[in-house]
C-alpha cells in the first residue's frame, strides 16, 4: 500500500527508528517510522496490527493516529501514520482550562475506541499525546497490547500504575485511565509525574476542579478506578463548570497552589509569641485580675484626682471597710472561741 | 457584661498632656483665641439663646486643664467633647525622623473620614473637634492627599493632639473619642524634662501604639544598599519608657496593643513577592487575613535583617504587622507624581488597633 507523500528532506534518527516527517496531498502531516533494529521491527508490526484492528471498526476516531501506509516485507520495514499537531509534553505554560479538559476527553475517547478493538495503549505519555489546536491525538500505537495481556513496563516507573490484585500488572482500560489522568495532571499543573499515593494526597489537598475530575483515577486497585464512560460524563459536566472555562486567561484556575514551604524558624517563633500573648490576655481577663485592676484604678483615681478632699475621705472609708471588716470578724470569732 | 472602667464610672478622664485625672463634668469650658491662645470662660447658655445657637457656639469651645507645678500654673486645652464618651482611645505613632508617620496618619485620617465601607464594620466616624479637624485637613490631608505635596518634617513642639475623631462602634454600642499623637521622631527620644509639654509624657496615656518602620532604614539589603540596619532608637526609647511606667511586675508583656506598619512598602513591592502579594490587595476592610499578614511581615523582617526593629512585637500584649504605603510612589522634588499615587492599605493597621482595643470585635482579626 503506497500513498503519495512529500517528505521533509532530513530524517531524524533514534535508537529504534528513522523518523521521516512529511505531508499528504491533503496537507495532513504524517510520520513514517523506519525500523532500525529488531525491537523497531516488532513495534512497526505491532502498530500495523493495531491499525488494522482499528480500521475494522465502523468509524475511525480522530483522537487516534491512523495508519496511512506500511511495509513489513521489503528491504525497509516501516509504518506511516497521521501526526497532527505537537506533543503536549514540555510546553512552557499550562494550557487553557478548556484545552486541558478537551485533551483529557479526547484521551478517554481514544482509550474507549482502543478497547473496542480489544487493545490498550499502555504507554500514554505526554510525548505521545498531540494537540492540533482543536483536538488531541494519541500516537505510537506500536506500544498497544491486547486487553488482558501483561502491560508493558514503562521506562519511567512514575508512569507505571500500581499493580492490580495478586501483584499482576495487566493491560486494561484502568491502566490507560491512570496514565491519561497523569497526563492531565502533568500538563495542568506543569509538574512531573508522581507515584499514586503522592498524587492522591495532592488531589485531596487541592480541593479544586481538577481534584473532582480525577477523583479515583489514581486508586491503587485498578478495579476502584472510574472507567472511561464515567470519566467522560465528568468531562461533559465539567464543561459547564466556570472553573474549566478560561475566558482567555493565560493560566488555569484549577491549577494547584504550590505546596506551602515548610514553616521557617521565624514563622514558628512568631506563632509562639502570639500564643504567649494570647495566654497573657486570657489571664488578664480572669475575674480576679479584672477585679484587682478595677480596685487599683479606682484607688488611683480617687486618691489623685484634683478635687481631692472628700474623695480621699471616701478612699479611707472604703479601705477601712475592706481591711477593718475582716479584722472585726476575726476578732469576734476569737472572742467566741475564748469565751 | 463588660464592667465599665472606674474612670468611666466616676466620669474621669486622664489628660494625655499633663497626665492628671480630670473630672470631665467639672472641667471648665473656655473659648480660646486661636491667634493669641488666650482663653476666656465660655459663657453658659443665655435665657434668650436658642438651643441651635448654643450648640453652634459650643463648636468653638474647649476644656482647659491646669497643671500646678512648683507654684506655677500652666494651662492647656482639650477638645470640648474629648471626655464626653468615656475612656478615649489614644493612639501614639512611633518611629524615627522621616519614617513616614505624618504621611501615614494623613492618609489614614483621610480614609477614616471618607471610606464609606467602614459602615460595613459597624463604624461611623465624625469629627470630634471642629478646629482640630479643620487645621488637620487644611494642613496635612489636603496638601498630601489632594495636591500630592510632600509634607514637611514634623518639628519638636509642645505635645498636642494631631487629630481627634468620634467613632461610633456598633460592636461596643457606644461612641469613642479617638485621639492621635504624631510627634517628631527625635522628640520621642527626649529625656523626661521639666517641661512636660515637650517630652513624651503623653505616652503614659496612650492605649494603643502604631510603630512605623521605614524600609530605607530597616531593610537596606532589600533595597540593594549595603548599609546595616541598626534598629530604631525611637522604638526602644518609647518601649523602655512604657515598660518602666506601665509594665507589670513579673510579666514579659506590656499591656498595650500595637500595630507595626512597614511604611513605604511600594519601595519593596517589586523586590520581594511577599510584599507585592499583600500590597496588591484591596483589603483594607478585610480583617480576617490580618493574622496571616502579620506572620508574613514578621518572617519578612526577620529574614531580611530587620530583627532589631521587632522589640515592640515582642513586648506588646497584642500585635499585628502590616505592609502599607501612604503615597504608593516616591516623591520627586517635593511632589508626588500622579502616576501610581494613592494610599494603599493604610486603614488596615488602624482597624486592627480598633479590634485590639475593643472598638471592633477582636475575633475579626482571624487568629482566635
Amino acid at each position: 500500500m503506497t500513498t503519495p507523500i512529500m517528505f521533509d528532506p532530513t530524517p531524524q534518527v533514534t535508537d529504534l527508528f528513522e523518523l521521516h516527517w512529511g505531508r499528504l496531498a491533503t496537507g495532513e502531516r504524517v510520520l513514517r517510522k523506519v525500523a532500525r533494529n529488531a525491537e523497531g521491527h516488532r513495534l512497526v508490526h505491532a502498530e500495523v496490527n493495531a491499525g488494522n484492528l482499528l480500521a475494522a471498526l465502523p468509524t475511525y476516531p480522530s483522537q487516534l493516529c491512523q495508519v496511512i501506509e506500511h511495509e513489513l516485507n521489503g528491504p525497509q520495514t516501516y509504518v506511516t501514520t497521521t501526526y497532527r499537531g505537537v506533543p503536549v509534553e514540555g510546553q512552557p505554560t499550562a494550557p487553557l482550562p478548556e484545552t486541558a479538559l478537551t485533551v483529557f476527553g479526547d484521551l478517554l475517547v481514544a482509550i474507549h475506541t482502543l478497547a473496542k478493538a480489544g487493545l490498550t495503549h499502555s504507554a500514554i505519555l505526554p510525548g505521545f499525546v498531540l494537540w492540533d489546536g482543536e483536538h488531541a491525538q494519541l500516537v505510537n500505537l506500536g506500544q498497544a497490547v491486547a486487553i488482558g495481556e501483561p502491560a508493558r513496563t514503562a521506562l519511567d516507573p512514575l508512569w507505571q500504575p500500581p499493580p492490580g490484585p495478586g501483584g499482576l500488572r495487566l493491560a486494561t482500560q484502568a491502566h490507560d485511565v491512570y496514565q491519561a489522568g497523569l497526563v492531565l495532571y502533568c500538563i495542568a499543573t506543569l509538574r512531573g509525574p508522581a507515584d499514586a499515593a503522592t498524587l492522591r494526597a495532592e488531589l485531596a489537598r487541592g480541593g479544586t476542579a481538577l481534584s473532582a475530575l480525577l477523583d479515583g483515577v489514581f486508586a491503587d486497585d485498578p478495579r476502584d478506578r472510574p472507567d472511561p464512560h464515567q470519566l467522560l460524563r465528568r468531562v461533559e459536566d465539567a464543561r459547564l463548570d466556570p472553573a474549566w472555562r478560561g475566558g482567555g486567561e493565560a493560566h488555569i484556575p484549577h491549577q494547584f497552589v504550590p505546596p506551602p514551604p515548610p514553616d521557617s524558624p521565624a514563622r514558628l517563633e512568631f506563632r509562639q509569641k502570639i500564643a504567649a500573648k494570647r495566654e497573657y490576655r486570657r489571664r488578664r481577663a480572669e475575674p480576679a485580675a479584672v477585679a484587682w485592676r478595677f480596685a487599683r484604678d479606682l484607688f488611683d483615681i480617687l486618691w489623685y484626682r484634683q478635687d481631692s478632699p472628700y474623695s480621699r475621705g471616701a478612699v479611707v472609708a472604703v479601705a477601712a471597710l475592706v481591711v477593718g471588716l475582716p479584722l472585726l470578724l476575726v476578732f469576734l470569732a476569737f472572742r467566741q472561741l475564748k469565751g | 457584661m463588660l464592667l465599665p472602667s472606674p474612670s468611666r464610672l466616676l466620669g474621669r478622664v486622664l489628660c494625655p498632656i499633663c497626665l492628671q485625672w480630670i473630672h470631665w463634668g467639672k472641667a471648665p469650658r473656655v473659648e480660646v483665641n486661636p491667634e493669641t491662645q488666650e482663653s476666656k470662660p465660655f459663657p453658659p447658655r443665655g435665657v434668650d439663646e436658642t438651643r441651635a445657637a448654643y450648640a453652634e457656639r459650643r463648636l468653638g469651645s474647649q476644656r482647659s486643664c491646669t497643671l500646678m507645678r512648683d507654684g506655677r500654673a500652666t494651662t492647656h486645652y482639650l477638645p470640648d467633647q474629648y471626655g464626653a464618651y468615656g475612656d478615649p482611645i489614644v493612639i501614639g505613632l512611633v518611629g524615627h525622623r522621616a519614617a513616614g508617620k505624618t504621611l501615614m496618619l494623613a492618609a489614614m485620617v483621610e480614609a477614616l473620614r471618607f471610606n464609606l465601607g467602614l459602615a460595613e464594620l459597624g463604624l461611623r466616624v465624625e469629627r470630634l473637634d471642629e478646629a482640630i479637624d479643620q487645621y488637620y485637613m487644611t494642613r496635612f490631608v489636603e496638601p498630601f492627599c489632594y495636591r500630592r505635596e510632600q509634607l514637611p518634617l514634623t518639628q519638636i513642639s509642645p505635645i498636642a493632639f494631631s487629630y481627634v475623631a468620634k467613632v461610633y462602634s456598633a460592636h461596643a454600642q457606644r461612641d469613642f473619642a479617638v485621639a492621635f499623637f504624631d510627634v517628631a521622631g527625635e522628640q520621642q527620644r527626649r529625656r523626661r524634662s521639666g517641661d512636660r509639654f515637650l517630652d513624651t509624657s503623653f505616652l503614659s496615656a496612650v492605649n494603643a501604639l502604631m510603630f512605623v518602620v521605614d524600609p530605607e532604614k530597616a531593610l537596606p539589603s532589600v533595597l540593594g544598599e549595603s548599609a546595616t540596619a541598626y534598629g530604631d532608637p525611637a522604638f526602644n526609647a518609647v518601649m523602655d519608657r512604657l515598660v518602666e511606667i506601665r509594665g507589670e511586675k513579673g510579666s514579659q508583656f506590656l499591656p498595650l496593643p500595637a500595630a507595626m506598619v512597614v511604611a513605604k512598602s511600594d519601595l519593596l513591592e517589586h523586590r520581594r513577592p511577599v510584599v507585592g502579594k499583600w500590597l496588591g490587595r484591596d483589603d483594607d476592610l478585610e480583617l480576617r487575613t490580618v493574622a496571616e499578614e502579620s506572620e508574613d511581615v514578621y518572617e519578612f523582617l526577620v529574614n531580611n535583617g530587620a530583627e532589631r526593629f521587632l522589640q515592640p512585637v515582642n513586648r506588646s500584649s497584642d500585635v499585628s504587622l502590616h505592609f502599607a504605603s501612604a503615597s504608593g510612589v516616591a516623591p520627586v522634588d517635593g511632589q508626588f507624581p500622579a502616576a501610581g499615587f494613592g494610599p494603599r492599605r493604610v486603614l488596615r493597621p488602624l482597624l486592627s488597633l480598633f479590634a485590639m482595643t475593643g472598638v471592633l470585635d477582636r475575633s475579626l482579626l482571624g487568629d482566635e
